[in-house]
């Protein structure tokens, strides 16, 4: 019969390549006897100074390799939960929001020197706090959200810069003026991210959720007008559509600052960076101090390592974590990266950055008195799928799609949703 | 060919053209202004109103983008997972288009709308539990973990299949009068006859498994395995994106492909009115 | 060369033959694959539909509730929905009609037809990410080329992917641009496969170019037609990387698709019960309108 040659086919056809490859995949270089499995997603100015940090751990440390990959920010929340349910999770990863992998986390207590977790800022260090107090990682920068503002566009239009603390109106109607007098695109950009509009909100007295975390603060007063209020600088064109209703997910205003389109754009320090590099000499910049309504407004931010349960050795990962959070790592990523230190001695000490140092300085000193409920709203276990929330609810009423009512009722709806 | 064409009248001949000369250019002005921004510096990709030409050709994008990882290492890894991933979805699906459109068996249909409405499901959509599937089978982390689980795509088996329903059973009867068993009349008899529809699969095959990026960004997490797309989308960070290296990389992974169907068009295209059902 | 004859009997001829177990065999390794990694994972996607996830908590048992939610409570599901579904009826009209005319223009014997193939074929070869990318350039309000070209030549700009309006249209545009190259290729080797010799037989009878389309062309063309709509009607309904980069679903949720839904619940929200339900219905209505068109094809194929 036929019949059989057929059917030996089609098993080689499925075990050939199987063999094959299995192989080459199975062979991989066992030289050191300890791989660390390190997951990195790059900002740019980042990336260089982690990468010297790794190259000076291999060097120290003859047995151990670290396989350090780059992956997209944007499938990193999906690649972490795939891998860590499958049990195939990397040893050390760069995050933003770690309690979304608590279940998969490795406690590094047993692992680290005691009193680890002591040495950094203890608003982070919740983020990566677990509910029975285990140490899953810790906060490896410190970001600061606050306007940057295009200062030879003020001197052009002949408008004087405001000194001290000004409302966030002030700001928003000298920009409106500088726009108009030199005719480029757009006075005040904010990024789409649901932490920046927090950062605007805390300005007003607001904030998503209540000091003691347990309900969310979206209906009160001083939220809703500060939304309001965002939602009506859309429709007098002194935001523009392009960000909020310009996709999905983050979209910066970067682009139109480097241009010298843009008056005035509330972001963060992590710009100055690339601000540093690519606006060169083609214009005056600056950071200005949050707008102060009530009160000074803008969030603490930062980006985490976090370790896994992972096939990898927990003693090498917790040596590996040590090394990298050590005072002197630390100070040579952020200075190079141009982070704020999220180490308590670091932060008094103060870093030697490279370039603009006053920019940064003006950051660290709106984070000095940054209200507690950019704190409390910033560390809560569900701000990330709430802020998420906000930005999508408030994008359908700035583009029309509903109105203020309706949106904010949704909002509340779906974010008691994703709190439950 | 030529004798085929039944429109020779030269006016129409110059519509035909003046047609496509506009298609083309909607087409591949696109793809062009990629390439020139490619040597851009990251200013000037940013500038508005946008620049067509570089005003100063730069190559660092290039040599600054691959040197930021092992290229060669890269690029032999997409290779060998396209052409293996290719080759066996060629065979087991051809395979299985001939028993859906060639025999009368019990469970025929059944099969088949489950394979077109499965055809539809997104991966995105299943990615967890087919990942959850891979790891217990031990293909984590491993090519085969990219190359295999895509393999059995309704899609190839649904080109194929349509395609086979056009073949006349004349010639598989004279076969099997002439003694020719099975697998003899798929291989030597169907198989032939199928080049253009195989043409096309290969083509959807290989220029999928070359752009995928996100199966095998979740398969592998050892950078020695990774894909040319995996560094692509490397440059791609949380709140900074590196257009100018992604722009170069972009032009670079498209090298190859553009490559490989230059030298394979004359086999796809004309190539297949030379078979076809003259075969 | 072949006669009208033996076409005839390609349309129809299907023999019943004795049962055997050679196209189980056949089957056998698709099979296998599809199962381990298509019909299994589909299966416990479905299971988790019925569990109310989150990353604090132990999975919890919630019967049909996130059913109900979607379906009932969520505003922005329904709306995905219509979205949908207004994307795939345009999309793939214009594929069909586009590939066809595509086909045909590719198909004659002009001088450059080597180019003219590669360059229909071009944007097949970018990733969906660059294609979105590249044309949220083009298209951006401010900074994008063909508000340049119109500013120079002195005709309105439009901000262009952020009018609900404007953005659904331009999503199919682009989809369409990155795709119509691989469907044409369909049509052309189609169009390949016809005999010359019937061309031939019609010349003889005085036909004219617009009739050997209609009475030649178009019929033998019906399988591929087909192949083009299946498989046009697939990409469309699993559209997620393109819209996702180009407009994000917006301006709000104007160009938000079911499989961006379902992104957005699962990893956005942390709510994989709920996206799994999301992704349980999309699966339905794919099975319904799969039946629905394999019983259309039956009853063709019969005739």
């Amino acid at each position: 019969m036929k019949n059989i040659g057929l059917l030996m086919v089609a098993c080689l056809l499925l075990l050939t390549p199987a063999l094959l490859l299995g192989q080459s995949a199975a062979d991989a270089p066992a030289k050191a006897e300890d791989v660390i499995r390190f997951v990195w997603f790059t900002d740019g100015p980042d990336q260089p100074a982690i990468e010297a940090l790794v190259d000076r751990y291999e060097d120290e440390n003859a047995q151990v390799a670290v396989d350090f990959a780059i992956v997209p920010f944007g499938e990193l929340n999906q690649l972490l939960i795939t891998q860590a349910s499958a049990g195939q999770a990397p040893d050390i990863a760069r995050v933003t929001e770690p309690y979304r992998f608590f279940e998969f986390g490795l406690d590094l207590r047993p692992y680290t020197e005691p009193g680890f977790e002591k040495q950094f800022l203890d608003g982070p260090v919740k983020l990566v706090t677990g509910p029975e107090g285990e140490i899953f990682g810790f906060p490896q920068d410190l970001t600061m959200n606050g306007p940057f503002i295009n200062v030879s566009l003020f001197k052009k239009a002949g408008v004087p810069l405001p000194e001290g603390d000004v409302p966030w109106e002030t700001w928003f109607d000298l920009a409106k003026t500088v726009k108009d007098r030199t005719g480029v695109p757009y006075a005040v950009a904010a990024d789409r991210s649901g932490h920046r509009l927090d950062g605007i909100i805390q300005s007003y007295g607001g904030s998503y959720f209540t000091p003691d975390g347990k309900s969310l603060n979206l209906n009160s007063p001083e939220t809703r007008g500060a939304l309001q209020t965002f939602v009506d600088l859309h429709e007098k064109g002194i935001m523009p559509l392009d960000i909020w209703a310009g996709g999905s997910g983050y979209v910066g205003g970067n682009q139109q600052f480097i241009n010298g389109q843009l008056v005035m754009y509330i972001s963060g320090n992590w710009q100055v960076a690339q601000f540093a590099s690519t606006i060169g000499d083609s214009f005056e910049w600056k950071a200005a101090p949050n707008g102060v309504n009530v009160q000074s407004g803008g969030m603490p931010g930062g980006k985490f390592l976090m370790a896994f349960e992972s096939a990898g050795n927990p003693e090498a990962t917790g040596d590996f974590v040590q090394f990298l959070s050590s005072k002197e790592s630390l100070a040579a990523y952020a200075s190079q990266a141009m982070f704020l230190p999220a180490r308590k001695d670091l932060l008094e000490e103060g870093i030697e950055y490279p370039v603009r140092s006053d920019v940064m300085n003006s950051f660290l000193a709106d984070l000095s008195r940054l209200p507690a409920t950019a704190y409390s709203d910033n560390y809560h276990l569900s701000f990330g799928p709430v802020g998420n929330v906000v930005r999508d609810r408030i994008t359908q009423a700035i583009t029309g799609e509903l109105s203020f009512s309706r949106a904010m009722e949704l909002m509340i709806r779906e974010a008691g949703e994703v709190m439950r | 060919m030529a004798r085929k064409n039944r429109i020779n009248r030269k006016k129409t001949n110059g519509a035909v053209i003046l047609l496509l000369a506009v298609g083309s250019a909607l087409m591949f002005v696109p793809v062009l202004w990629i390439i020139l921004s490619s040597f851009k510096s990251l200013a000037e990709i940013y500038r508005s109103p946008p620049t067509f030409l570089p005003e100063r050709w730069i190559f660092t994008n290039y040599t600054e983008a691959v040197a930021q990882f092992r290229f060669l290492r890269y690029l032999w890894n997409s290779i060998l997972v396209t052409l293996s991933a290719t080759l066996i979805t060629l065979i087991i699906n051809s395979m299985a288009a001939f028993a859906l459109s060639k025999y009368q068996f019990p469970g025929r249909s059944i099969i088949f709308i489950l394979m077109l409405a499965t055809l539809m499901i997104p991966i995105r959509v299943i990615m967890l539990p087919v990942y959850l599937m891979v790891a217990r089978l031990g293909m984590a982390n491993t090519l085969l973990g990219i190359i295999i689980p895509p393999a059995a795509t309704p899609t190839g088996v649904f080109i194929l299949r349509q395609y086979m329903l056009t073949i006349s059973d004349e010639m598989i009867d004279a076969a099997k009068i002439d003694g020719a068993g099975h697998f003899s009349i798929y291989w030597k008899i169907m198989l032939p006859l199928c080049t253009p529809a195989l043409a096309v699969v290969t083509v959807f095959s290989v220029m999928w498994r070359w752009n995928d990026f996100l199966w095998p960004l979740i398969v592998i997490n050892r950078e020695k395995l990774f894909t040319l797309q995996l560094a692509l989308a490397r440059f791609r960070g949380e709140l900074v994106t590196d257009w100018n290296y992604v722009l170069a990389m972009t032009v670079l992974s498209i090298i190859p492909i553009v490559a490989v169907f230059a030298g394979m068009q004359k086999y796809l295209i004309q190539g297949i009115a030379s078979t076809g059902l003259k075969g | 060369m072949r006669s009208l004859k033996t076409l005839k009997t390609l349309k129809t001829a299907k023999k019943k033959k004795p049962l055997s177990l050679a196209p189980y065999l056949f089957l056998l390794p698709n099979t296998i694959i599809f199962t381990l990694f298509i019909i299994i994972p589909a299966l416990s996607n479905f299971l988790m539909s019925l569990y109310r996830t989150s990353p604090f908590r132990d999975r919890e048992f919630v019967g049909l509730d996130n059913f109900r939610y979607i379906l009932l409570i969520d505003d922005l599901f329904p709306r995905s929905l219509g979205n949908l579904a207004r994307f795939v009826v345009w999309d793939v009209l214009l594929i069909v009609v586009l590939s066809i005319a595509i086909g045909v223009l590719l198909n004659q014997a002009v001088r450059g037809k080597s180019f003219f193939r590669s360059a229909f074929f071009f944007p097949v070869l970018l990733s969906p990410v660059v294609v979105a990318l590249v044309w949220q350039w083009i298209l951006h309000n401010q900074f994008g080329i063909l508000n340049g070209i119109l500013q120079k030549v002195g005709l309105e700009t439009r901000p262009w992917l952020l009018r609900p309006d404007l953005a659904r249209t331009w999503v199919v545009v682009v989809h369409v641009w990155a795709t119509i190259g691989f469907f044409a290729l369909i049509i052309l080797a189609g169009l390949q496969s016809i005999p010359a010799s019937l061309y031939e037989a019609s010349r003889v009878d005085g036909s004219r170019a617009y009739q050997d389309f209609i009475f030649i062309t178009f019929p033998m063309l019906a399988p591929s037609i087909a192949t083009v709509t299946i498989l046009g009607m697939i990409r469309a309904f699993e559209i997620f990387d393109h819209i996702y980069i180009l407009t994000g679903g917006g301006p709000g949720t104007a160009t938000m698709m079911v499989v961006q839904y379902i992104y957005r619940a699962a990893f956005e929200l942390d709510q994989f019960g709920r996206a799994a339900a999301a992704s349980l219905v999309l699966f339905v209505i794919i099975l319904l309108l799969t039946i629905v068109q394999y019983l259309f094809g039956k009853r063709r194929e019969a005739l």
